[in-house]
């Protein structure tokens, strides 16, 4: 159309067009080797840029603040937040953690055995990356790998015990930075990248994406909520909700996101949910520990 | 009454026929609608409104309700081919949201 016109006009000589189609051809080619090319997993400068966003959106939080999630926003929420808190409502499962943790297994060994510093202090650390696996390691799966070793049932990765002994070793490891390591590793860092594509993926009719909620409308209400940001958003958890009336792991929340924008779930140990989670909680490096927590 | 006769027999017949058809239509949509979402499935983006009009699709079709069940088996293989289509274009689109 464009050679046509050109044509018809008589606006450009033969020469002329023959070089603006070797121009034409370069820019497609450039074009051409930028898509082709895979970006580069560098995980310093995603979580640079990341944490970067959100304070310059809310410049008066400081980084530490955003554990608290979504009661930065509201003073009247934050005042009824911090009533809650004088009573915690996730003690009852802290408690019940620390008895399953401390139970002996039929075996003798007990969780402690399995984990560096008898698993006190550590859930900062989590998710891991396992070398062996090749696999994203949560806290949560840890747990259950260290059952199934010594003959028990893996329990539910969502809720009721699972999430009352990661309430308790989360409460031990209350305050420490967030450290999470992604080793150079390549399975590490395609899972890494696996994570953060999901995170940014719109899904679910609805056409929501992790970010459009808690990166894009962070700070924002949906209805009669704010919605935290997804920095320090993973540092609370295990959480006490209101709205469940008990104390629910991360997957449980990625499983109720996923629902409510009405996605097909995945499996609580599905890969997708390890990288998400690992991507996702890579993103808070730096700030404290702040769980188990309590949200409405 | 002889014609009468005829003209119910022939009633019967193309009745017949015709619940016939509706149920090769309703299990040729279920199957359509099974092979879409299998593709929906396999790129981890199956959305919850095409599962529950699959299972409204197979419910009518157990109850012999072959319309209905044609309807809801066609509605889940529209929504299952919306979700691939989300699913491969947000292959790409996914990174338009990543804060630089």
């Amino acid at each position: 159309m464009r050679a046509g016109v050109n044509r018809a006009g008589a606006r450009m000589a033969w020469g002329e067009d023959k070089t603006m189609k070797r121009v034409w051809l370069m820019i497609a080619a450039f074009a051409a080797l930028g898509l082709a090319r895979p970006a580069k997993a560098d995980p310093a400068a995603d979580l640079k840029a990341f944490q970067r966003y959100f304070q310059t959106r809310f410049p008066k939080l400081e980084l530490k603040d955003y554990v608290n999630g979504p009661y930065n926003f509201s003073a009247n929420d934050r005042a009824q937040w911090k009533q809650i808190l004088e009573f915690p409502p996730y003690s009852f499962a802290v408690d019940a953690g620390k008895k399953a943790f401390d139970t002996k297994f039929p075996d003798g060994a007990s969780y402690a055995s399995c984990f560096p510093h008898g698993g006190i202090g550590i859930a900062q650390d989590y998710p891991k990356f396992d070398e062996k696996t090749g696999k994203v390691v949560t806290i949560g799966i840890a747990v259950n790998e260290c059952r199934t070793r010594h003959g028990l049932k893996a329990l539910s990765l969502t809720k009721g015990e699972l999430a009352d002994i990661v309430a308790y070793m989360t409460s031990t490891s209350d305050g420490k930075p967030i450290h999470v390591v992604i080793p150079n590793d390549k399975r590490a860092l395609a899972a890494y990248e696996a994570g953060k594509e999901y995170f940014y993926s719109r899904r679910g009719q609805l056409n929501f994406s992790c970010a459009s909620c808690h990166v894009q409308a962070a700070g924002k209400r949906l209805r009669g909520q704010y919605l935290a940001p997804a920095l320090g958003i993973t540092a609370s958890f295990p959480v006490y909700r209101s709205k469940w009336g008990n104390v629910g792991t991360l997957v449980r929340r990625f499983i109720g996101c996923n629902k409510k924008v009405r996605s097909v779930p995945a499996k609580p140990d599905s890969a997708a949910y390890r990288d998400l989670a690992y991507f996702l909680t890579y993103m808070s490096n730096g700030l404290p520990i702040a769980g188990p927590g309590a949200r409405s | 009454m002889k014609r009468m006769a005829w003209v119910l027999a022939a009633t019967v017949l193309g009745l017949g026929i015709a619940h016939a058809a509706g149920k090769d239509d309703a299990a040729r949509a279920i199957d359509a609608a099974a092979a879409k979402m299998k593709t929906a499935a396999a790129l981890e983006d199956q959305w919850t409104p095409t599962v529950a009009a699959f299972k409204a699709a197979k419910a009518a079709d157990a109850a012999g309700d072959y319309a209905k069940a044609e309807a809801s088996a066609k509605r889940a293989e529209a929504l299952a081919a919306a979700s691939i289509a989300q699913a491969r274009s947000q292959k790409h689109l996914w990174r338009n949201e990543v804060p630089r």
